[in-house]
């Protein structure tokens, strides 16, 4: 009978049923949805958080960059200088490279694959001499009786048949012949033919009685005067011995291992003279002769090997073949061919090549961290030695010497591993197995340029690798590889940001509307109370009472509020699913953050239900607890109790201060006691929370906008992983600057130099030019750019601070000034002070240089630059070479003097371009890093952190448009509902007044100015201090928002309160 | 003619469920002077009538005249400031003023200034009996029969000559009525007050000059 009179009593004021029961039903629907939107993101991200792995290559950009099996010493300095990277937040695993070689047997390499591919330690008999012609150098006064001068395209003839100056020199039969000329057919035949004297005579005799030469002409510099000389001189062309013909006797090792077959012997620079009738043990490089024949050059084992790199023996059984130098490097070679690459780690799956997909099992897995005995190998090692999972495989630890990671030695060491895995077959990667650390070999020599990986949290990476980067020593580039995380996560990490917020902002809402249905349902009812207890009701059966109605109301709104969150909640997080990809989906092409493979991210198609229930228990218990506490209220402030309540007369006594409806108010709100505390605290802390966030959005807009402003976007063209910026072929960059989106481009080319005196003498044989490119190609570079960012020295970290000549900077990389000047005119440059101070020259000096592509040229240092290392480059103006587009007149201007560039990079106008660029590149058909279907000419845009910070202040700043209204309003039926309550509890003041003959006016005016006063005290306050704190005047707006709300609901209340009948309020019992 | 006056007054006014004929054709006169009881039963419509008289609310049918003019022809504020006083059962003093500022506070409606209402205030507070010392007391801090004699003193402070008194003894004891109804007797005796006392204690009525009865809305002879 309680329970339904409750029930009944509750149900029977129906608009207020209704409307409440509404609201429940609204707030645990938007309670289950934030909810359900917040868990299936939260799901979501750990299930892609655990698919993907965010990895960071540590490396080092050396010169030989990115040979893998380089020995670099200024790398293996910048290793030791490494930082602990484990200790960097953010870092889950930090793995220095720690890679050895072991052997197993039977196993070999497959063709290709094998370092000593080109060596040689073969006997050789039958030697016999093979001459050619070659080229020497001439005087004019040399010239014989009889010769033939030879000058580009034209020669001159002097035989005792006649003489036949400057006539053609054809190497083909041109459609209409002159006279007179010399043809060269494809058998090297020259022939001279004078139609006129009906003449047609061979002229190769000519070489051999050495009448045979080419004019030379070359650049000379007068070494008192500098100046530049073009000096005529003559290449004679003279039968000499070119290489010795025999057959391979023993075949201590070469690439096919055979023997008994014909060989070409060049002695090279070794002095080798073959005695006839003798066998020889030699030691070379296979070359290409030209013919079929095998072709060798004999070359010492080192460089300044006191050992000859060739001998004669008598008998195959001389100890030479088995116990000599030659022997030893015909093993070295031997095991060198035939190494397994052991890599230790224990995050197997997150190396480089599998993190990227290059790599992946096949069968079996990866061995675990701290596992030992146990590897997994790449499928060749398994076909060629038959290895299943469970099988044994037995190796020999071996020791790479310090320079050359394939000359293997013993050490003795063997070890068996368990196979437990197989890996695919991929090409670069044959002959590699993989244990775990704890397995690892000892440490070898850092060969190459890969430091290390770390193993990143995924939510964390951008931060890790700029905290990484921040710790690398000079040179040391940190790439991250996210397979496409960022990009995956971004729209739903936004998403889950907004559930958050409608999660909570709904919770606050349940509160605030929950408090309200209490106060009127249960705390408003004294009366009852009040008789019930006078009844001598149980307290037990008054609880009831007046729980039973609001349980039924609540229970049956968030029922209701429950079943249609989970009917339609599937819809819900599909629709904000798609609206969150299209707000955050960033944009990542050809970003820095993008390289590297990108997995796609499969998003889980049921969501569950769990949040529908979880809310609607919420809301409902939340109903509960606060109607219980206002039972509690209600009975505490029954009649039956009344008048115990001690009340202190005013200190000041009665007051005359004020007129009108003023005096009224100020009274009133001096005299409030608590509620005239709670008006303007409430207000203060929801005016003050709304600025809050209309400053906090305020200040994400103002940092987006500064970050805009202040961040400049570079880019380079790379190789197609993303990771390599110079020493590229690209023949046409500035078509980039078409875009007209670009505010500068660096280029450079480069070519080796040395000082006139400098180059030794080379025989002028094939391997003589060979051996001449060697040389050249060792020497330091003379590099033409329009700006140092873009040098392949500096390409990969800081310019250094540069010390100028006076009246120079660096702007005269770029000045157009020195396009088409003489060969003679003098460069200026920036050099490095070690170079300068091993020269001993001064800024200023001019010194003369050979140029590998031009002559000799002179330079004068205007710039220096102190640099650990022995960086011997210099520096000079793009222009001498060629214009870029904004300085030339015409296109062929702008030409890659060489064919093409190595290396490009440029800066856009402004970051506000990203977008456009991006555009451009794509609608051009520059490819991504990565994909290796695309054009070779990828384009990297540095841009990750820029994009990643504005990404993450655009998600805050679009949360806080869509959620700031949201709260905004909330608040305000917040502040709403409190004056209405505020007016509401004073209706008897209201009546008497009425009562006494207060005009509308007054009476109004009397409780609007005590609202509005304590209502705007809050408000002021509010914006005082988070106009101090934040100096953004616009948080007075939310403060006036807020205090209209207040202000409208205190006047609502005024004027409904108006209506009621006064003579009922004053009749009224109590 | 009295001072105040009903012809022919009836009172209709709709509940949720019913229409409820409260007063029925009344008709009656009250002139200065004298202390006039209504009686009758709960329900009778005893503070309806009260009611109309205050100016709370007009009659839906026929007239309240005072000094011959109908209360529908005058603004009710402008009548319940200036022409009738009214004591409530329950006192309706303004908890946030004190004993003196509540007593001022209709003086000021008439535009007094706070300085002579101050004053006015002093005179009334001691008049209705009650000591100096609580002027500056908030009413809650009074019993019961103080507050009565401030809500007198109020009533008293409008200084209109008609004083309507709704069951002004009903929370009291019986030494306190009797104190509250001789200084309502002496303002219609002494000042010529018109007092109209709704009141269902027929021994109080008794005290007074006439009485009327109501029942079930009409007037009994």
């Amino acid at each position: 009978m309680v329970i339904r009179n409750g029930i009944l009593s509750t149900v029977r004021s129906r608009g207020r049923t209704i409307l409440f029961a509404l609201l429940i039903f609204l707030l645990t629907l938007s309670l289950s949805l934030g909810l359900g939107l917040w868990s299936y993101c939260a799901q979501t991200l750990a299930a892609m958080d655990a698919t993907y792995t965010s990895i960071a290559l540590v490396e080092y950009k050396g010169e030989n960059y990115p040979d893998q099996y380089a020995s670099d010493e200024t790398a293996r300095m910048a290793f030791a200088q490494l930082g602990d990277y484990s200790q960097v937040p953010g870092v889950e695993l930090w793995e220095p490279t720690q890679w050895g070689m072991v052997l197993a047997d039977g196993y070999r390499r497959p063709d290709g694959t094998i370092p000593y591919e080109n060596r040689m330690v073969v006997s050789v008999f039958q030697l016999s001499e093979v001459f050619a012609f070659q080229e020497c150098p001439a005087q004019l006064e040399d010239l014989p009786e009889e010769y033939l001068i030879l000058s580009d395209d034209r020669c001159s003839v002097h035989i005792h048949a006649g003489v036949w100056e400057d006539i053609p020199y054809y190497t083909y039969m041109p459609p209409e012949t002159p006279a007179a000329y010399v043809t060269e057919q494809m058998d090297g035949t020259v022939t001279l033919v004078d139609e006129e004297q009906n003449l047609s005579m061979e002229l190769n005799w000519l070489k051999n009685q050495e009448g045979f030469f080419r004019r030379d002409t070359y650049i000379e510099t007068d070494p008192e005067t500098g100046k530049l000389t073009a000096i005529d001189s003559l290449v004679n062309f003279r039968l000499a011995l070119d290489h010795y013909q025999g057959i391979i006797g023993e075949n201590l090792y070469s690439y096919d291992g055979t023997s008994g077959v014909l060989v070409e012997v060049h002695p090279g620079e070794s002095g080798f003279v073959a005695e006839k009738g003798k066998r020889y043990l030699i030691h070379g490089e296979r070359m290409d002769g030209g013919t079929s024949a095998q072709a060798v050059v004999v070359r010492e084992f080192y460089e300044g090997c006191e050992q000859s790199p060739w001998v004669s023996f008598d008998r195959y059984d001389d100890p030479l073949f088995t116990d000599s130098l030659f022997s030893q490097y015909a093993k070295k070679y031997d095991l060198g061919n035939n190494y397994i690459q052991e890599e230790a780690s224990d995050n197997i799956p997150a190396l480089e090549p599998f993190q990227q997909g290059t790599l992946y099992l096949k069968e079996g897995r990866y061995p675990q961290a701290g596992e030992t005995g146990v590897c997994t190998v790449t499928q060749d090692i398994a076909q060629q030695l038959d290895l299943e999972l469970g099988d044994e495989l037995p190796v020999s630890v071996m020791q790479s010497a310090q320079t050359d990671p394939f000359a293997l030695e013993e050490t003795g060491d063997s070890r068996t591993w368990t196979v437990v895995g197989i890996v695919n077959q991929s090409k670069g990667y044959e002959g590699h197995l993989w244990v775990s650390r704890q397995d690892a070999l000892p440490h070898a020599p850092l060969f190459g340029y890969l430091f290390g990986r770390a193993v990143l949290d995924n939510d964390e990476a951008v931060e890790a690798v700029e905290q990484m980067a921040a710790m690398a020593p000079d040179g040391v580039e940190i790439t991250l590889y996210d397979q496409g995380y960022a990009t995956a996560a971004q729209p739903l990490q936004a998403m889950e940001a907004t559930a958050q917020g409608v999660t909570f902002a709904s919770l606050a809402g349940s509160f605030a509307v929950l408090c309200l249905f209490a106060f009127l349902f249960v705390g408003r009812q004294q009366q009852a109370v009040d008789v019930m207890v006078s009844l001598g009701t149980p307290k037990r059966k008054i609880w009831l009472w007046l729980l039973s109605g609001v349980t039924v109301v609540a229970g049956v709104a968030v029922l209701a509020g429950m079943v249609v969150s989970a009917i339609s909640m599937q819809l819900l997080i599909w629709l904000a699913l798609q609206g969150a990809q299209a707000l955050y989906a960033a944009d990542q092409r050809y970003s820095n953050g993008a390289l590297g493979t990108t997995k796609e991210a499969e998003l889980p198609q049921q969501v569950p239900l769990w949040p529908a229930w979880v809310a609607a228990v919420i809301v409902f218990l939340l109903a509960l607890v606060l109607c219980a506490l206002f039972t509690r209220v209600a009975q505490r402030k029954n009649t039956l109790n009344r008048g115990k309540s001690r009340v202190r007369a005013p200190r000041s006594g009665t007051s005359t201060a004020g007129k009108g409806a003023v005096r009224f108010a100020l009274l009133s709100a001096r005299r409030g006691g608590w509620r005239s505390v709670v008006v303007p605290v409430v207000t203060l802390v929801l005016s003050g929370f709304l600025g809050f966030l209309m400053v906090t959005a305020l200040g994400w807009g103002q940092q987006r906008d500064t970050l805009y402003e202040d961040t400049t976007i570079t880019g380079q063209f790379t190789s197609v992983n993303g990771r390599q910026y110079t020493g590229l072929m690209l023949e046409d960059p500035w078509r980039l600057w078409d875009s007209g989106l670009l505010s500068s481009m660096q280029v450079y080319d480069s070519t080796h130099f040395w000082i006139p005196d400098e180059m030794p003498d080379f025989p002028n044989t094939t391997f003589g030019n060979k051996l001449w490119s060697e040389w050249v190609s060792k020497q330091p570079e003379l590099i033409f750019l329009n700006g140092l960012e873009i040098s392949p020295k500096f390409a990969y970290g800081q310019v250094p601070a540069i010390t100028w000549l006076e009246g120079w900077d660096e702007s005269f990389l770029e000045d157009p000034g020195y396009y088409n000047t003489p060969q003679s005119t003098p460069l200026p440059c920036i050099a490095s002070q070690t170079w300068m101070e091993e020269q001993g020259i001064g800024l200023g000096d001019d010194i003369n240089i050979n140029v590998q592509k031009g002559g000799t040229i002179t330079v004068f240092p205007v710039g220096s630059y102190a640099l650990g290392g022995t960086d011997k480059s210099i520096y000079v103006p793009l222009s001498r070479l060629c214009l870029p587009p904004w300085q030339a007149e015409n296109p062929q201007q702008s030409a890659a003097p060489w064919e093409y560039f190595p290396g490009c990079r440029f800066t856009l106008q402004s970051s506000y371009d990203l977008e456009q660029c991006r555009e451009y590149l794509a609608q051009e058909g520059y490819s991504v890093p990565g994909d290796l279907n695309g054009s070779r000419i990828v384009v990297v845009l540095n841009d990750y952190a820029f994009t990643q910070t504005v990404e993450a202040l655009g998600r805050y700043i679009t949360l806080s448009q869509i959620l700031f209204p949201v709260l905004f309003l909330l608040m305000g039926v917040m502040g709403f509902v409190v004056s209405w309550l505020m007016v509401n509890s004073r209706r008897m003041e209201f009546a008497i007044m009425r009562g006494l003959g207060a005009s509308p006016k007054r009476v109004f005016g009397s409780f609007f100015l005590e609202q509005m006063g304590l209502c705007l005290t809050g408000c002021v306050v509010s914006g005082v201090i988070l106009g101090i704190w934040s100096g953004q005047p616009v948080v007075w707006l939310t403060s006036a928002g807020f205090a209209l709300f207040y202000l409208a609901g205190c006047a609502l209340a005024v004027r409904a309160v108006g209506k009621a009948k006064v003579f009922t309020l004053l009749t009224h019992a109590d | 003619m009295g001072v105040l006056e009903l012809r022919d007054v009836s009172y209709t006014y709709q509940t949720q469920y019913q229409k409820v004929e409260a007063l029925r054709n009344i008709t009656a006169s009250f002139d200065g002077g004298r202390v006039y009881a209504v009686v009758g039963k709960s329900g009778s419509g005893k503070t309806t009538l009260l009611s109309l008289l205050a100016g709370l609310d007009l009659p839906t049918e026929g007239e309240v005249l005072c000094h011959d003019v109908a209360t529908s022809q005058m603004k009710l504020e402008q009548y319940r400031r200036e022409q009738v006083a009214v004591i409530y059962q329950n006192f309706r003093l303004f908890p946030l003023l004190t004993v003196e500022e509540n007593v001022m506070y209709p003086m000021e409606l008439r535009g007094t200034s706070p300085k002579e209402a101050r004053e006015k205030a002093k005179i009334l507070v001691e008049r209705v009996g009650l000591p100096e010392t609580v002027l500056g007391r908030y009413p809650t801090m009074l019993s019961g029969g103080e507050q009565q004699r401030v809500a007198i003193a109020r009533a008293l402070g409008m200084d209109t000559k008609i004083l309507l008194a709704d069951e002004p003894t009903g929370n009291l004891d019986t030494a306190n009525s009797e104190n509250i109804f001789s200084i309502l007797q002496s303002l219609a005796h002494d000042d010529g007050y018109c007092v109209i006392i709704v009141t269902h204690d027929r021994t109080l009525a008794q005290k007074a000059d006439d009485i009327l009865e109501l029942k079930d809305g009409r007037m009994v002879e």
